[in-house]
This record gives C-alpha cells, structure tokens and sequence, in this order.
C-alpha cells in the first residue's frame, strides 16, 4: 500500500526527462556520424540521417507516452546543440513549431498512449518543421529566390528518408519486444 | 538499520514471487553479504531495501520492511533516498554531470541545499575518500576505482545512514577492491549499516559480519563468513571462492619453442598517434577528454613471444595493457616488427588472424537472433560457404543451441559473454584477446568461460587474457607477460 | 581550447547574441546593414584567438556557397522564371550566412564541454529543461566512445567499414553501427532513471524548477561591453538600412521592403 499524500506532482517524472535527453543525445550524434561518413549532401546520407533520426524519435515516443515530449525534445536538443556544437539557432522556432503541430496531431488521433501516435507525431514532426524551415531559408536568401528551389531537392530527399524511418522506427519496435525490452 | 520481516515480491506480468518469505535484519555499524547465483533474487532483494520495489519497479510486496524503524511502504524512494544510499556495480549508470564536483553535488542542489553547503560537504567527503585531486576533472576521464570514489563520495555527501552497495567489486582491480574494502571498514566503524550483493566474495573476509545465501528467491543459508569456506556449500550453490590466490607474481614468464606471435622492437607514442585517425578527430569534435589515469602510454623496444596456451597479461593501470592488445590485433599501428608463425607480418594482415573480446558485451552485438550474429560474424570474414553447418557447430561447442532464436540483448550477462567469444572465434583467428571476460559473472558462469578458454587453447590458439579477476587467472592462466617487464628496455 | 575575452561572457549573453545576430541578420536586406553585421561578427570571431579553426571553417563555409551558386545558376539557365542572378543578389545571403556562422562560432568555440554545466545554470532554464539538457550532454560524450567502441569491434570481425561501404551497403553499415547505441540508450535510459528516482529528483521538479540548481552569477563588465557594442551594432545597421539604401553599389534588391 503506497502513500497517499497530498503532494503536488510534477507533470513530469525524471526518469522521462532523463529518457528524452539520452535519446537526444543518440538522436544527435548518429545524425553527425551519419553526415561525417557520408558527407552532409549525398543523398544517401542525408536519407540515413532522416531514417535514424525518425527512427529513434519513434523508440523515444514509445517509450516516453505523454503529451510534450517532442517539444522538450526539440528545445533540450536545439540549446544543447548551440551550446556545443555551433548549430544554428534561427532553426530553433521551426522546429517549435514543428513539435507543436505535431503534438497537436498526436492529441486529434487520441492521445499519446496509442498505438499509432508515435508514428503520426514523428511523421508531422518531420513534416511540419521541414515546411517552416523552409520559411526561415526563404528569409535568409529572399533576395535569390532561386537558391531557395535548390534547396528543396534537398529537403524532399531527406522527408523520404524520413518516411522511410517511420517504417525502421516500426521494425525497431518489434525488435525491442522481441528483446524484451518493450512489452506493450 | 534495516529489517526484512517475512518478505516476498512478485513483479508485475510473472506468476512465482522472485522473492520468498526473506527475514532478516542489518544492524548499524555491520555489513550483511549477500550472495548466490544468478536469478537467485539477490538483486531483487537489494530493490526492495531501497524502494525500488514496489515503488518504482511495480508489483506486489508483502510481509515488513523497515528502514531505521520506518516501513518502506509508507515512504517514495526519494524519501527513502535520504536515509538510503545505493552504490551501482557500474557507478557511470548513475552520473548525471560530466565534471566531479556538479557530480557530487548534483542531487543536494536539485534537493534545494544551498551552494555553500554543498561545497563544504563535497570538500568534506572528498577528503575522507582522498580524491580531493579527482574533483576538477571530467567523469569520463577517470580509471573505474576513481569511478566507484565518485559514486561512493556522492552517496555519501547525502548524509545517509544505511548503504547498499550492489556488486561493487565488479570493474575493480584488486588493488581498488582493498582500497573499498577499506573504506567499508572504516564507514562500518561509523556506524552505517551496510548491505553488500555481490558475487565475488573473497574481498570481504573480515568485514561481512553475516552472510546470507540465495537461491531460487529464499534465503538457503547465514552465518558468518567461515560459512564460505565450506567447499560444500560453495559448490552447491555456485559460489565464487572464499579465498584466492593472486598468481599475478607467481605465473612463469611466457617460453615459447613455437611461438604464435613474436614481437621485436615495438614501439608505440600514444600522443602522437591519438592525435590522428577518424575517430580522433570524431572526438575532438565532441571535446571527449583522455583518461587522467592515463600516463603518456609510451611502449618502447617492446620484444615478446606469445604460444599457444592462455597468457595472461599483467600491469597496473596506465602501463599500457590495452595499447598492447591493440597493437597485437592491428588495431594500431606502431613502429617495430610482428612476427605471426615465423613469418614478418603487417598490422593490417594481423587484424585478419586476430579476435577481440572487449569488456563490454553490448558494443559487440548488433543483429536479431544468436544464430545471426554468429552467421554475421562468417559472413564479414567471406566464409559464406558450409555457413549454417559452422554456425551450428560454434553455437554447439559455447552451449547456445537453445538460444539460437533469441535476441541477444534478452540474453543474460553469462550467455552474451559466451555469444561475443564464439562470434570472436568465428574467423578461427590464432590470437585470441579477451578484456575482462568474467565481470560480473557468478562462479558457474565464470567457470564455464574458463572451460571455453582452456578448449581453444588446447586447440592451439594463443590466448591474452586482460583481466583482474584473480579466480580467472587461478583457473585458467598458464603464463605470465609482465608490463613492467617488458618495460625494462626503455 | 585558446584563452579569449569572449571566455569571460556569460553564457546567457552569448545566447543572446546569437538570437540577436539571427534575427538582425534576417531582417536586413540591404548591403550596407549586412556588412556592417558581417564586419562586427567577423571581429569577434577574430577575439576567439583560434585562427586556424576560424579559416578552415571559412573555406568550408566557401566551399558550400560555391556549391549552392553553381547550382542555382545552372537551375536559372534552364528555368528563366526564377529570376536572374547577380553577384548582388547572391552576396545578402552569403553575408547573412557568414554572420551566423560568426555568432554561433562565438558561442560554440568559447564553451568547454566540462565548463557546459556552468553555461546551462547560468542560462536559468526550468528543471525540466536543465535536466534532459545536463544528462544529453553528459552522454554525447559516453556515447561518442561507445561509437568508437563499436567501430573497432566491426573492424576487428572483418567488416569493411568505410564510405564505399556506407555507400553500397547503407542498411547494414547503419544497422551495425547504430543498433548497439540503440540498446546502449535504452540501458542507460533504465540505469539513469532507477538513479534519478533513488537520488530524489523528482523533488526538484516538484519545486518548480530546483532553485537552487540554477546559477549564481550576474552579468559582467564583459557581458555589459558586449551588449554596448552589439546595440550599437544593430542601430548602425539599421541606420544604413533605412539611409544608405544603395550604399553607392548597384544592387538589385529582391526583399519584401
């Protein structure tokens, strides 16, 4: 029989945050490997890079069921990144963006302890951050238009990787209930 | 204190209790060993007296458990947390901070403990464990013992008054286990009541005040430590020694007639040569520090033979054991030469006649089933012909045909051991180099691995063995090649 | 890592300047503006004392734009729509993207990952952010050697691991290399977890936010020239945005303005 005190419980428990940075903090180093092997504009590269980011963003979402966590996500690993490694910080509100269509998502299909919401919040994550991405591209380089068009080839190559991971990200979970390691 | 009355568990989804009706007590200023094979329920045990059980790891408790007079149901683990410190096997598992200070004072700080508190208490705590000179570097950069220092120092700044310490011997070398057997001592003269669960034994003859020894979740046998010594006993439940000879000094310098491996003139900058390939650069750009045990690792006018039969390979630490095997696999590439079976051979060709075992195990998995990571294994060297006849064969002679469709991370720490030796021999290498192949390992499972080593060497490969674990090296070792005694040239 | 004043600025101003830097940059359009933020950034890169790091990063950044050019300007002969490129047009952007690299190279190169703690308390974020922030730094490093672990190990079993590899064999090489880290993750998630429940952490984020784990520190002399001289900054660069339209070049200008 547990306590039944009348304490106010945080809305999330340290073992979830924990969880979400040690997932960033794979999230992030495979994307840097991936793009040091390959080099950051071989299409192949940049499709790996998408599939194990989706992929593992899909684990992270299973293990962790609750409504926030591509947001703090997204906010541990953009400040993380910045700090550490120089990455660009004018990404940061399309990926907020991102996270909270996503998030959004998630709540329309029931919730995040589906089955299914994982797959449907990585998918919209990926797609909404990459569309508003686009956005701040466009302000960057509005004066040339065209450079713009040359850059969409590469984020349509990289969405494919992304739905590509949403499969990987699938037949992880399997392999995970295979090990043990998932149960549900 | 800590009091176990009639206690047993079941995790939630299994049907038999892990644990069955365990009564026992854990005085302040005594240590309780508690011991047995693996699954007996020891870790189980250990979950319960600090609250993990029920609270974190769900299912059904029943019977007393009472920590300094408060029952554990009654409390969350947090609470529990300050009266209650527990030391992990591996001590990186539990580190939030990259640097030593944030480290220790990292759960104070989130406890709310004001700054200059925390400080007096960490250079408090920092003096009674000497590692003063450990609090300005990074925890990634430090030898295991220095590790275990850490934890046992952030437990400590707690203020707690009980402390389990859950297989603290694993990763030590002998000298760092003296040194814990020490420091438990004199916490043990302060007052704390210490739980120890632990495989290894010997280390803790003249502390353990009680013993007690599990099987199949029940409490088969306490007494004293003398209990240990019966052979018997020891026997039947699949102890590891109560006492062991360190042969460490006593094993003949390797003589070959015919030797497998011959190396003249070796030498190695450690400096130098870390500065430069992929994965240098990889880490520069994470900024990962080196080692600060780490001595410049300089080997120079290294010469030494290697036949077939089991070596071990000894030095404290820093003298450079692992540059050697590296050096000896091809992983690196110094200057000198390496003869394999007579014949001058570069460290590119070495790589192919060599195998690795690293510490390790879940580095070196990376398919679906057992049967497939062996089948990989073949399949990277080109010995695709005959596969499944060879899988077969090296899955029969390491006893994991009954595993052959399980993943491998379902596996348990003796079965994976066996699993990353026989996918090492998969490409028959003649050098067979294994990094602490038994710890953590239980007696039954060390001895199993000491039978592996010894079928191969009888085989005729060559066999390193990089290890601490002195029982392994009493069972197996045949010969000895000595850092400092290769040293001597330089 | 080379001693530079910038060392000696608070991690919340860098972090500020780099916001600061971003959206500047972006809602410059003219020549003049972007020069000027380009020139100020440029300084500071210079006060960073590593120049060598500083040069190859600029080739690096070179080399991009020249990729990027070559592409747009073959995409414009094919598609005239698009608009034709002049070295103006092509300079605001390049401009804007030297200037961010700049900023973030301000910050990126003068945090130790040892002194990264520091920078996060003094960032005065909520727990529930410190927290997933400490332990993603924390295991970038772990992981980093666990990578390289695995590298050695897939060498040693024969495995040729190397771009063609990657190229020819991308399923398997990603598999063999990644797989390990996924199960590493999920390990170390479960062992940090039990840690972070037997430590008592979820007390701080009952407390709203582990006040105490935040940092101490106050701005600097520092942090305040810092401030002076990116305000002055901004308001040159707005001053030449709105006066200086043309700044004496013959630009062709693409904005929204």
């Amino acid at each position: 029989m547990m306590t039944n005190k009348l304490v106010k419980t945080a809305y999330w428990k340290s073992q979830e945050l924990v969880t979400i940075g040690i997932f960033a903090a794979a999230i992030k180093l495979s994307s840097l490997l991936i793009a040091l092997a390959g080099g950051g504009m071989n299409p192949v590269s940049l499709m790996l890079k998408n599939l194990v980011f989706s992929a593992l963003l899909i684990v992270l979402l299973a293990r962790v069921r609750k409504s926030g966590v591509l947001v703090v996500f997204t906010l541990v690993s953009t400040i993380v990144s910045a700090l550490l490694l120089g990455s660009s910080i004018t990404l940061l509100p399309a990926a907020i963006v991102g996270a909270l269509c996503a998030e959004v998502g998630i709540l329309m299909v029931g919730g995040a302890k589906k089955a299914w919401s994982p797959f449907v919040g990585v998918a919209l994550y990926d797609l909404a951050s990459k569309v508003f991405s686009l956005g701040v591209s466009y302000l960057m380089m509005r004066e040339t238009p065209a450079m713009l068009v040359s850059v969409i080839p590469i984020i349509a190559i990289g969405y494919i990787g992304s739905l590509m991971g949403l499969y990987a990200g699938y037949r992880s979970l399997r392999e995970l209930r295979h090990a043990g390691i998932v149960r549900s | 204190m800590i009091e176990f009355e009639n206690v047993s568990y079941r995790y939630a989804f299994q049907s038999d209790c892990a644990v069955k009706d365990l009564s026992f007590k854990v005085d302040a200023g005594s240590v309780v060993l508690v011991t047995g094979a693996s699954g007996c329920g020891k870790t189980t045990l250990m979950r319960i007296a600090n609250g993990l059980c029920p609270h974190y790891y769900a299912g059904t408790l029943s019977g007393s458990v009472k920590i300094n007079g408060v029952e554990t149901k009654d409390s969350s683990v947090g609470e529990l947390s300050q009266t209650v410190g527990t030391l992990f096997q591996d001590p990186e598992d539990q580190f939030f901070a990259l640097g030593v200070k944030d480290e220790m004072g990292f759960a104070l700080k989130v406890a709310g403990v004001n700054a200059k508190e925390v400080d007096a208490r960490i250079q408090k705590v920092a003096q009674r464990l000497e590692m003063e000179s450990l609090l300005s570097h990074s925890i990634t950069a430090l030898s295991e013992g220095q590790k275990q220092r850490v934890a046992l120092g952030e437990i400590l700044v707690a203020l707690p008054k009980v402390l389990i310490l859950d297989e603290p011997s694993a990763n030590l070398d002998p000298e760092a286990t003296e040194r814990l057997a020490q420091e438990l001592k004199n916490l043990k003269n302060q007052g704390f009541a210490i739980l120890v669960v632990d495989h290894r034994i010997h280390w803790l003859r003249g502390i353990a005040d009680q013993v007690l020894v599990m099987r199949e979740g029940k409490i088969c046998q306490r007494g004293d430590f003398e209990l240990l010594t019966n052979d018997a006993v020891r026997c039947e439940y699949g102890l590891r020694e109560a006492d062991v000879k360190d042969v460490r000094k006593t094993l003949t310098q390797t003589q070959n007639e015919a030797p497998i491996l011959e190396a003249s003139n070796v030498s190695f900058d450690y400096e130098k040569n870390n500065q430069s390939g992929g994965f240098s650069r990889f880490k520069r750009i994470f900024k990962t520090p080196e080692k600060v045990s780490h001595r410049a690792e300089l080997l120079k006018n290294i010469s030494f033979s290697l036949g077939a039969g089991i070596t071990a390979l000894i030095g404290e630490n820093g003298t450079g054991k692992t540059t050697l095997a590296r050096l000896m696999t091809g992983l690196n590439e110094g200057s000198g030469t390496f003869y394999l079976k007579g014949k001058e051979t570069k460290a590119s060709d070495l790589l192919k006649h060599a195998g690795l075992v690293l510490q390790n195990a879940d580095h070196q998995l990376q398919m679906q089933t057992v049967s497939e990571e062996i089948g990989a294994c073949l399949f990277a060297v080109g010995q695709t012909s005959n596969l499944q006849a060879r899988i077969d064969e090296l899955m029969q002679t390491f006893d994991l045909t009954p595993l052959a469709q399980r993943h491998p991370q379902s596996l348990s720490g003796g079965q994976k051991q066996r699993l990353v030796i026989a996918c090492a021999l998969a490409k028959d290498p003649d050098i067979l180099i294994l990094d602490e192949p038994t710890s953590g390992l239980d007696g039954a499972n060390m001895q199993r691995v000491a039978r592996c080593l010894n079928d191969q060497a009888q085989k005729g490969k060559a066999i390193l063995l990089i290890t601490h674990d002195l029982e392994l090296l009493q069972l197996c070792a045949q010969h000895a090649l000595r850092m400092d005694e290769l040293k001597k040239n330089f | 890592m080379a001693h530079s004043v910038l060392n000696r600025l608070d991690a919340r101003s860098k972090i500020l300047l780099t916001v600061l830097g971003a959206i500047a940059t972006i809602a410059f359009s003219t020549l003049g503006a972007q020069l000027v933020l380009f020139g100020v950034s440029f300084v500071m890169v210079l006060l960073i004392n590593r120049p060598m790091l500083v040069f190859v990063l600029y080739l690096l950044m070179g080399a991009m734009m020249l990729l990027a050019s070559a592409c747009t300007w073959v995409m414009a002969s094919f598609i005239p729509s698009l608009g034709e490129i002049t070295f103006g047009s092509l300079v605001i952007p390049f401009l804007r993207g030297l200037t961010m690299m700049n900023c973030v190279m301000g910050m990126a190169l003068t945090t130790k990952i040892e002194g990264i703690m520091s920078a996060l308390t003094q960032l005065r974020l909520p727990f529930m952010l410190t927290l997933p922030a400490t332990v993603m730094i924390r295991f970038i490093s772990t992981f980093t050697n666990d990578v390289a672990q695995v590298w050695e190990t897939l060498k040693i079993r024969g495995w040729e691991m190397g771009f063609v590899f990657f190229l020819r064999h991308p399923y398997l090489s990603t598999r063999l290399l990644f797989t390990p880290l996924l199960f590493r993750a999920l390990k170390s998630s479960e062992a940090l977890g039990v840690a972070a429940e037997l430590k008592g952490l979820d007390r701080g984020l009952q407390q709203k936010g582990a006040m105490n784990f935040q940092g101490q520190s106050n701005f600097s002399k520092a942090d305040a020239w810092l401030f002076l001289g990116a305000s002055f900054t901004v308001v040159m660069a707005t001053y030449i945005e709105l006066h200086w339209i043309e700044w004496g070049l013959n630009v062709t200008r693409l904005g929204v303005m």
